[in-house]
């Protein structure tokens, strides 16, 4: 045999290789694209306030800061987007996670008012259980709407649960788990956003924070 | 397996007399995950035709000069580059299916369908029959699927063909049909459970039909 396997090898390796490199280069563009068309998409949804759509002269795709904060994200750094216009700050979408879903993550993408109001809540990303749990979804039912413009000021503390557990938002039959993890990852992300306001619009984007 | 087998002959085993689903039950995995809707049993079926194309293509094509002793590694390499190309290219052009497929777009590196026609078909096989034995194969789990699929949905969510923009573009955003209320579920239909049912159906009614 000698040294033919191995050569044939090295060429079956290098060919794949080269292979996945450019179909990787060809599509690297579009992907970045559809990531992009996604997030603004959702985005869109989010910064509709009743009869108009907030105004904002920035890029929030790239306007964005990562900062480390168990309660947003107990694994991971966050990503925060900014919405500004001119010199004012209009609102903030936080890349948030429900770690205690019924099978696991679920990521939100939640939109504060920079008023501290809610603009609205978006699921990104799940495993709940399907025709229970995906109802969370906004394409499926109109539950995670029943988010836009509360507060804190709106809704006191031992509210932000679900009515099973004495709270004041609606769940979901057969997915309280699912619905309750949701509220209170929402709730976090109000509560982080009372005490890190400055932080979060003032830093200087591409900034990491620790 | 003979040497010379008819198109018809190979056409027949992948539809119905081997079908891989229904006859050796090889790639179940996928299957009973992903069949919980006609689109998404559509998309995963499309891309393990695909798949199971190159692959056998491939096998068939380099047979001659592939080792038998180092051909497992190569088959899987080439299975894992093509399954890393269809990944990628649906991440660009399908994100939503990418999306919806999850874990299981992945796996189809291990869907032992694949393997299996590269190792008892394509590496003893001319050219031709590979891509002819791929096209059926393929296409026998692709129906599979999606009759799986199809009955789940209608029977479940009381839906057909939801998401189908996600596949096909902004001109099928009006395909879907909505059979019953907007509340209607059927849960077990779309629960694990639910697959192994309607798998289970699907193979009595096979085996009934070939009696």
């Amino acid at each position: 045999m000698g040294l033919r396997t191995p050569l044939l090898l090295l060429s079956a390796l290098m060919i794949v290789l080269t292979v996945l490199v450019s179909v990787r280069w060809v599509t690297a563009n579009k992907i970045e694209q559809a990531n992009q068309r996604q997030f603004i998409n959702t985005m869109e949804e989010l910064i509709q306030v009743p009869n108009q759509a907030l105004r904002f002269d920035n890029d929030p795709y790239t306007d964005t800061i990562t900062v480390m904060a168990s309660q947003l994200n107990p694994d991971k750094p966050v990503q925060l987007h900014r919405l500004r216009n001119q010199s004012t700050t209009v609102a903030l979408l936080v890349n948030s996670v429900a770690p205690d879903g019924y099978n696991g993550d679920i990521k939100l993408l939640v939109a504060v008012h920079t008023d501290g109001s809610l603009l609205g809540v978006r699921i990104l990303e799940h495993r709940e259980t399907p025709g229970l749990g995906d109802k969370v979804e906004a394409d499926r039912s109109p539950w995670i709407r029943q988010f836009n413009q509360a507060s804190l000021k709106s809704i006191a503390e031992s509210g932000w649960t679900v009515r099973k557990y004495g709270g004041e938002f609606d769940h979901i039959t057969g997915a309280t788990i699912t619905t309750r993890a949701v509220v209170q990852a929402v709730h976090r992300v109000l509560l982080w956003y009372a005490e890190n306001r400055t932080i979060a619009f003032d830093t200087l984007s591409g900034t990491h924070l620790e | 397996m003979s040497t010379d087998l008819s198109t018809r002959d190979l056409w027949l085993d992948g539809l119905w007399r081997e079908n891989p689903a229904m006859v050796k039950l090889l790639g179940l995995c996928p299957l009973l995950a992903i069949s919980n809707s006609a689109i998404n049993a559509l998309s995963l079926g499309l891309a393990s035709l695909f798949t199971v194309l190159v692959a056998n293509t491939s096998v068939s094509a380099l047979r001659t000069i592939i080792p038998t002793a180092v051909r497992i590694p190569i088959y899987v390499l080439i299975i894992a580059g093509t399954v890393t190309v269809v990944e990628l290219l649906a991440q660009a052009y399908t994100p939503a299916i990418h999306q919806s497929l999850g874990i299981f777009l992945p796996l189809i590196v291990t869907n032992c369908l694949i393997l299996g026609r590269a190792e008892s078909f394509a590496q003893r096989q001319p050219l031709r029959a590979a891509v002819h034995d791929a096209l059926a194969m393929g296409l026998g789990f692709l129906l599979v699927l999606f009759v799986l699929g199809s009955a789940r949905e209608v029977i479940g969510s009381g839906t057909f063909l939801q998401g189908a923009e996600h596949l096909f573009g902004a001109r099928a955003a009006n395909w879907h049909m909505q059979l019953y209320g907007n509340d209607y579920t059927i849960l077990i239909a779309l629960l694990p459970p639910g697959a192994f049912i309607a798998l289970g159906c699907l193979l009595a009614l096979r085996a009934a039909l070939s009696n």
